[in-house]
């Protein structure tokens, strides 16, 4: 077979009856647990026919930690900080979920500031978290060097994280009724100026990376679902407005100050790997637009609500929901008006994409497969709770 | 807003399904109504957060679910789980929305205590598979139908559900501590 015909081949679905592609015998290999692709512990058991993969089977789970469990046991305020330990990458859009669900149910008010500031590390995170993406999605395609660029502006938005929670990584930071730390006009100048200069940034990782021939040949038509699909499997966040579905939270069921902002949802329309690359990287821009607005008009006041000192959530069940950079996460409560919730189930987005990775890799090769896992965006602490 | 769909200059991209904003008011009610005429002996009651909750039970789930998605179009499962309610039994928990209209409905559907078994929803919603091997994993609830109901967090052979009200870890304690606590 002429080594040409291999860029025609790579698209096509495997189980073609009546083929002439020379089939070889079926073979289970391991990914993981402990592969350097699979960001954490994914377990996928891959079955293959030559290089092309037939089935996908994955296995979760390395990382449980009874989160759910655990939070029957503790008072509300105890919960917080263990939803910084669900996604790992993402503290302070898990720590809204718990919280907005918790003030909703109790019928809190949160003083503008605090919704401000809220927002603003809301979407800070956003891009401290598609920065890591970026950095790793880019290392797992061989390219070491946007993996170091990339780094350097998490580093400096994890320094403002830092001088306002205390906390680089675990902030800890929300509470009901606002937030714990209040920001200083320094501060705002010091994030202002980054993202005076973050674009220049982005634009540089696009010269580094974005434009690369073998960037879109490994990443153009590999991983594809269509709109459908994704919705079938309720895939959220990016994954899902890759497929041209403009679902998001913030647009869609408004939280904090996110209806008074100016911004678009990114989309592309293809569904694949490279299409998911372009989203979050369009969505970086929109943070930085809606940064800019936000830090423009940070209200002066309180940051603290008048909240009770013993938190008890009237009886009932809740669901609340918050477009974290991973998609959609969710918190359902269940309380019988005590001070520990009855049940609190976590939703992850990343929970309910891989379930996607069968869909996406079948037929691919198996080096596609990398790809396809940091297109996704996992973190394992999030699937396995 | 209502339902409008999102101004299309919001978006960037090519869009193949619009979403509408989470409905209220008439919206809401309106929608509350389209899942009355078709179930007029079930009770649909708008929440004060905006969701719509019915209650149905387990042989009736496949049918309702069955209509809901394909005639009212709650097309996408957002969260499936379940909830031990003790001596008044289990509860499966799902949560649905209609994209094109910006509905949220909470679906409960409640089991006894002995012997929870219920209809599996995945062929509906495929997204449902992972979930309900979680809720069976964690809460012991049967779905019948399921294509593949193992466990998923904990391993295989992993004694009694750990999510259940009543659970107690009963192996001893020097093989609940790692490796490096053991003296």
């Amino acid at each position: 077979m002429a080594l040409d015909t291999h860029s025609e081949r790579r698209t096509e679905t495997l189980e073609i009856p009546g083929s002439d592609l020379p089939r070889t015998e079926e073979m289970m290999v391991n990914m993981g647990p402990q592969h350097p692709s699979t960001h954490g512990v994914l377990r996928a058991v891959l079955t293959l026919d030559g290089e092309r993969i037939v089935d996908v089977d994955s296995d979760v789970g390395y990382l449980h930690r009874c989160f759910e469990k655990i939070c029957e046991q503790q008072n509300y305020p105890q919960i917080i900080p263990y939803t910084d330990r669900t996604d790992y990458l993402a503290g302070m859009t898990n720590e809204l979920a718990l919280v907005l669900t918790v003030e909703k149910a109790i019928g809190l008010e949160v003083p503008r500031r605090a919704q401000y500031i809220r927002t603003i590390m809301a979407e800070l995170q956003r891009i401290h978290s598609h920065l890591i993406w970026f950095g790793t999605f880019a290392l797992d395609m061989g390219a070491t060097t946007p993996f170091l660029y990339s780094f350097r502006e998490r580093e400096t938005i994890s320094d403002f994280f830092e001088e306002i929670t205390g906390a680089r990584m675990m902030y800890n930071y929300m509470r009901y009724g606002g937030v714990r730390n209040d920001i200083t006009s320094e501060w705002v100048k010091k994030v202002q100026a980054f993202l005076k200069r973050f674009p220049e940034n982005l634009q540089e990782y696009d010269d580094l990376f974005t434009g690369n021939p073998i960037v879109h040949a490994r990443t153009q038509g590999i991983g594809k679902i269509s709109a459908e699909q994704a919705i079938a499997y309720g895939a959220s966040g990016p994954v899902l407005r890759a497929t041209g579905v403009p679902y998001d939270i913030r647009r869609a069921d408004p939280y904090l100050v996110y209806d008074e902002l100016q911004f678009d949802i990114a989309t592309a329309s293809e569904g694949d790997v490279w299409a998911r690359y372009q989203v979050r990287m369009q969505e970086m821009r929109q943070s930085v637009r809606m940064l800019e607005q936000l830090l423009a008009g940070v209200p002066e006041g309180e940051i603290m609500g008048k909240a009770p000192r013993i938190i008890k959530v009237p009886a009932g069940h809740y669901y609340g929901h918050v477009d974290s950079p991973r998609g959609e996460v969710g918190c359902y409560l269940v309380s019988t008006g005590e001070r520990t919730p009855y049940r609190l189930h976590w939703r992850s987005p990343c929970f309910v994409h891989l379930q996607l990775l069968p869909l996406m890799a079948k037929g691919h090769l198996m080096a596609d497969m990398v790809a396809i896992i940091g297109s996704i965006d996992i973190v394992m602490g999030e699937v396995d709770r | 807003m209502g339902s409008d769909p999102i101004e299309l200059d919001k978006v960037k991209g090519e869009i193949q399904v619009l979403v509408a904003r989470r409905a209220d008011g008439p919206a809401l009610t309106s929608g509350a109504q389209a899942i009355r005429e078709q179930f007029p002996d079930l009770e649909v009651s708008i929440r004060p957060d905006q969701w719509l909750e019915m209650a149905v039970t387990p042989d009736r789930l496949l049918p309702v679910a069955q209509v809901l998605r394909d005639q009212l179009g709650y097309t996408y499962l957002l969260s499936l789980t379940g909830v031990d309610w003790q001596e008044k039994g289990l509860q499966v928990v799902y949560h649905l929305q209609n994209l094109d209209k910006g509905l949220f409905l909470v679906l409960t559907v409640a089991l006894p205590a002995q012997d929870p078994h219920i209809p599996s929803v995945t062929h509906l919603w495929p997204t449902a598979n992972w979930q309900e091997r979680e809720a069976w994993d964690l809460v012991g609830i049967y779905f019948d139908g399921h294509p593949d109901l193992r466990r998923i967090l904990m391993k295989e052979g992993w004694p009694g559900h750990p999510l259940r009200k009543d659970y107690r870890d009963t192996r001893p304690l020097r093989e609940r501590l790692p490796k490096t606590e053991r003296r």
